[in-house]
């Protein structure tokens, strides 16, 4: 068991901003939400875009991270990379709690709730909002009865990954556009839109190395809008287009000599989101695509009953979405 | 199994606390805003800054145009996508409106011209809104679209969503 390999791997997200504006860049975190963070998945516990993995013979487990995310330009939707007006400052900082909890012996549920801070200078205008983001439920099952990681290959068997397979649910409690109490673009604190994803986790685990590919996909429910930044417009539906991600991640671990873990994990991330439709008719200007190079560390206890983690990812290629960097940091203890 | 229900009701709960209502629960019917849309309304003979350093009122630009377009601008990728469309999508067939974009952020001429070029917006008309005048005065806010036809009259105050909102609305006057 390997609760070191519970690394934050940051992937794209949306955007915030996805949705419009600085906060919607912001959002693109969750954005909006893909969370901010992945991870490199463990037989040991882990964590995953669409929330925290429980380790295999722990009961629960709380986790708190903190993400610093600035933006440094953009892509357009043909690839094209702009600089941000000059004097533009944007920063997202997010404080992330979340909790997992195991209801039988291969099931776990979690659920997790981001805050978020967002400050702003662009060009001539100032902000500065903190606000609750979009909150997730996930339930995972995980189709593995034994630890799958080994410390050498004996036949067959030992070459079994670890499979997770889950479902999360995103719910719109940050401050959309839509909601009834922002008024401006700078405001936005989440996407606004239900939506459920479909998760997998395959991993592999031959110490003192670790293999792991996630997979997810998105379905935002189409949604009733009557207001837009606090003023009543005429009713329309909106809906956000779906969502593909997959995250390869490969790690080395150390094992220390007072019996803890260091574990570092590189990875690099795809996500793209089709475009939008408002009462059935496609927005041909949205849609999104972003690739994400990341590397992280995490180090475990001798009881691996606390671990902590630092991390780093930058966006390095995309179209309609915010460049940015994502600092991450935090700790998760199990019991 | 060691589901404890007590714990899985206690997120539920604050699920449902801790989220805007209008967004946990959103609805089509029509709401009584606090903030008034322009839409339908006469307005005001406002006078535009631009760019360059120019000005002209709304008078003097649809003496020459059947209508005015405001396009309001913070040069994100969203709105860079939305004035992508509406350079190659819209304007082309409306020969005789006057497509216009409203910079609600930089704060000055210099500032606003300068973010201009860089975004590579030349070929339109930029306004510099450099005391928040036009965004006060609609609301406005990223991708914030207006269209104010020759009696004065806002036929469009919204949000840009596909570009046909502002075609249909054209398509009347």
């Amino acid at each position: 068991m390997n609760p070191t390999q519970q690394v934050d791997m940051p992937i794209p997200e949306v955007p915030a901003n996805h949705g419009y504006g600085i906060g919607l860049f912001f959002t693109l975190i969750f954005i909006f939400s893909f969370s901010s963070t992945s991870n490199a998945a463990s037989c040991c516990g882990g964590g995953a875009s669409s929330g925290i993995i429980l380790p295999k013979f722990n009961d629960a487990m709380i986790d708190m991270g903190f993400s610093n995310e600035t933006y440094n330009g953009f892509w357009t939707n043909t690839g094209q990379y702009k600089d941000d007006p000059k004097g533009s400052n944007l920063l997202q900082r997010r404080l992330n709690v979340s909790y997992a909890y195991r209801v039988a012996d291969q099931w776990q549920l979690s659920v997790g709730m981001p805050l978020v801070d967002n400050q702003n200078t662009y060009s001539g205008e100032q902000s500065s909002v903190q606000g609750l983001g979009d909150m997730s439920l996930s339930l995972w099952y995980e189709a593995f009865e034994k630890v799958t990681c080994v410390y050498r290959i004996n036949g067959w068997e030992s070459l079994k990954p670890s499979i997770y397979l889950g479902t999360s649910l995103t719910l719109p409690t940050g401050i959309s556009p839509y909601s009834d109490r922002v008024d401006s673009s700078f405001d936005i604190t989440g996407l606004g839109f239900y939506r459920l994803d479909a998760n997998i986790i395959i991993e592999k685990t031959v110490y003192p190395y670790s293999l792991s590919w996630q997979g997810q996909y998105g379905y935002a429910f189409e949604r009733p809008v009557n207001q837009e930044y606090g003023q009543g417009v005429s009713p329309y539906n909106k809906q956000l287009g779906n969502r593909n991600a997959s995250t390869f991640s490969a790690a080395y671990t150390w094992f220390l000599p007072n019996l803890s873990m260091l574990t570092m994990t590189a990875s690099h991330s795809e996500l793209e989101e089709k475009s939008a439709t408002y009462d059935g008719i496609t927005d041909t200007s949205s849609g999104l695509e972003k690739t994400t190079l990341g590397l992280s560390f995490a180090y475990s206890n001798a009881i691996r009953d606390w671990i902590y983690k630092l991390g780093i990812s930058e966006a390095n290629e995309g179209n309609n979405i915010p460049k940015t960097q994502v600092i991450t940091m935090g700790a998760s203890h199990v019991y | 199994m060691f589901i404890n229900l007590k714990q899985i009701a206690v997120l539920l709960f604050v699920f449902c606390m801790t989220g805007c209502k209008e967004d946990l629960m959103p609805s089509n019917a029509p709401i009584e805003s606090t903030l008034v849309s322009r839409e339908g309304e006469v307005i005001d003979d406002l006078l535009f800054t631009f760019s360059d350093g120019t000005s002209s009122s709304i008078s003097e630009r649809l003496s020459t145009h059947d209508a005015v377009v405001l396009y309001f601008t913070m040069w994100c990728p969203i709105c860079d996508a939305h004035m992508s469309h509406i350079r190659s999508q819209i304007q082309p067939q409306y020969n005789n409106v006057d497509f216009i974009f409203v910079d609600y952020v930089s704060g000055s001429v210099v500032e606003t011209m300068k973010v201009q070029r860089s975004s590579g917006y030349t070929d339109f008309d930029v306004i510099a809104d450099i005391n928040n005048e036009l965004e006060t005065y609609f609301n406005g806010t990223m991708a914030t679209t207006i269209i104010i036809d020759k009696n004065f009259i806002v036929k469009l105050n919204s949000l840009f969503k596909t570009g046909n909102e502002i075609k249909d609305k054209l398509d009347t006057l």
